[in-house]
């Protein structure tokens, strides 16, 4: 599954990383594959702020990522 | 009423964007520019912003703040164009530009804009500086001056 990430995320882990999930897999459970695969992004990932977007919808953790579909933790926003 | 909301990846002129904003038999344009500050609110020197965004929503947010000015104010015109990218200080950030019958709109529609962009737009802004580089959050002020506006 190919994960997006933007803002500090992205400075942590990098634009796009690809994780291997288990079908059904949440967007809780990505958010926790993350940040064990990347530790110095752990703290970022946990903030209350941190959301996950499926298809340019904002998910919540307890949503199931689709077959096929990419994946995006957005940051809490800097606004403009 | 002409709505027009652009995100741009290169440097602009908010002085020919003013020029270029004609609206026929309007009574009051009213317009903002936001420049990249030059130091940061320790007073160190900024070297660089960067502006990340998202390839549909942050386009999609800009809209959304427009349409909403239009909506709330009697506008005849009413246009944001915004920086993503790497941007030197003193360089244009934002601008918006309103045009209405009558100036307490256009006026009113500019603030509204401003308030709206500094905390819904969806950016992601890093700011460098000689003493390190920090990711900027909305300040209590500015979150204070979105909530007065009530939507």
């Amino acid at each position: 599954m190919k994960v997006i990430l933007y803002g500090n995320l992205a400075d942590a882990i990098g634009r796009e990383v690809e994780v291997v999930t288990v079908p059904g897999a949440t967007v809780g459970d990505v958010r926790r594959l993350l940040q064990e695969q990347f530790p110095k992004a752990l703290a970022a990932l946990a903030r209350g702020g941190v959301r996950g977007c499926i298809d340019d919808q904002i998910a919540g953790d307890d949503i199931v990522v689709p077959a096929g579909e990419d994946i995006a933790f957005l940051p809490l926003l800097s606004g403009g | 009423m002409s709505i027009d909301a652009r995100l741009v990846h290169t440097a602009f002129d908010p002085a020919a964007e003013l020029a270029g904003f004609t609206v026929a038999g309007t009574g009051a344009v009213a317009s903002f520019s936001g420049l990249a500050r030059g130091t940061t609110r320790a007073g160190n020197e900024v070297t660089g912003l960067f502006l990340d965004h998202h390839p549909r929503l942050t386009q999609r947010s800009l809209e959304d703040a427009a349409r909403a000015a239009a909506e709330r104010f009697a506008l005849q015109a009413v246009r944001v164009i915004h920086r993503c990218g790497a941007i030197a200080p003193g360089e244009p950030i934002v601008f918006v530009v309103a045009a209405s019958s009558h100036r307490r709109a256009a006026l009113d529609a500019v603030d509204y804009l401003m308030d709206r962009l500094k905390t819904d737009a969806v950016f992601w802004k890093r700011e460098d500086a000689v003493d390190g580089s920090r990711w900027i959050e909305p300040t209590q002020a500015d979150r204070a001056a979105r909530a007065r506006w009530g939507d």
